[in-house]
């Protein structure tokens, strides 16, 4: 389970930034990336397959639980080599380290997104996309 | 007795743990250009945080020397050139990282670029099919 984000439908209005803080106790777990101002990507955890910041934890305190790449704080010693192992950088540190933890199943920015441009399941970005494509076929066709 | 710290130079690589953990604030980091210097005073209390928290189990107790310190070089960012990690932190994480991940990704460039870097090469990646269409 991940976040998917259509960058298509992003508008930057940092909605999901504020979400994710007020969930959070005022640390954001989202980077908004805006490209020449004219496009922007919101960047966060893909909770990945292979997770790279798992594989270098000394203490254990990051861990794959069902598909979603549980952080435990109690663990943690702040040694920060979790940051420098993302290759997407998006595990934080603020004297405690933080990432994305999908808001325990029900993300914040997901149902806070305004345009859905962040969507919660892989079936549902699977069917935007699909449906996208299709009519794309469909303008050229005529 | 209070005891004082000895740091093993071959087992440190620099890393915030126990300058977090201590709770006295007697350990501290100085970036300066291309290096980090951490700097252990004199414990006040008996406490044994730092000691046990080094993932890196390179602290230990001694009962002579006094204030004691490590120097450790810093990586520049391949990109905006900030100094972001020391080299043998970077050093650690490839290591440690399945070699898997270096074909996928086209070796270990990534790893010199500091974390925010990556992600605006990520976003850019990202919405470059939508800025050609954009423009």
């Amino acid at each position: 389970m991940s976040v998917y984000v259509d960058m298509e439908r992003c508008i930057a209005c940092h909605a999901c930034l504020v979400a994710c803080k007020q969930r959070h106790a005022g640390v954001s777990n989202i980077s908004l990336q805006i490209v020449e101002e004219r496009a922007a990507a919101p960047q966060l955890c893909r909770q990945c397959e292979r997770p790279a910041c798992m594989a270098v934890c000394p203490s254990q305190a990051l861990v794959q639980e069902d598909a979603v790449i549980a952080f435990h704080i109690e663990k943690c010693t702040g040694c920060e080599l979790c940051l420098l192992a993302c290759p997407f950088g998006v595990v934080w540190s603020d004297k405690l380290v933080h990432k994305c933890d999908l808001c325990s199943g029900d993300p914040a920015c997901v149902a806070t997104c305004p345009t859905q441009a962040l969507l919660g399941t892989f079936q549902e970005a699977v069917v935007r996309i699909r449906s996208r494509a299709a009519k794309t076929l469909q303008r050229g066709l005529r | 007795m209070i005891e004082m710290i000895s740091i093993d130079v071959n087992l440190c690589i620099g890393c915030p743990a126990c300058i977090q953990a201590c709770p006295h604030g007697l350990i501290v980091r100085l970036d300066e250009g291309a290096s980090r210097t951490i700097r252990f005073s004199r414990c006040e209390v008996d406490c044994d945080i730092c000691v046990k928290i080094c993932p890196e189990k390179a602290l230990s107790f001694t009962e002579k020397g006094g204030e004691t310190e490590i120097v450790l070089p810093l990586q520049p960012c391949s990109s905006c050139g900030r100094f972001f990690a020391t080299k043998p932190m970077l050093e650690k994480v490839r290591s440690c990282l399945p070699v898997e991940l270096q074909k996928d990704s086209g070796g270990w460039s990534w790893l010199e670029a500091c974390p925010s870097c990556r992600r605006g090469e990520e976003g850019l990646r990202a919405v470059r099919e939508i800025l050609s269409r954009r423009s």
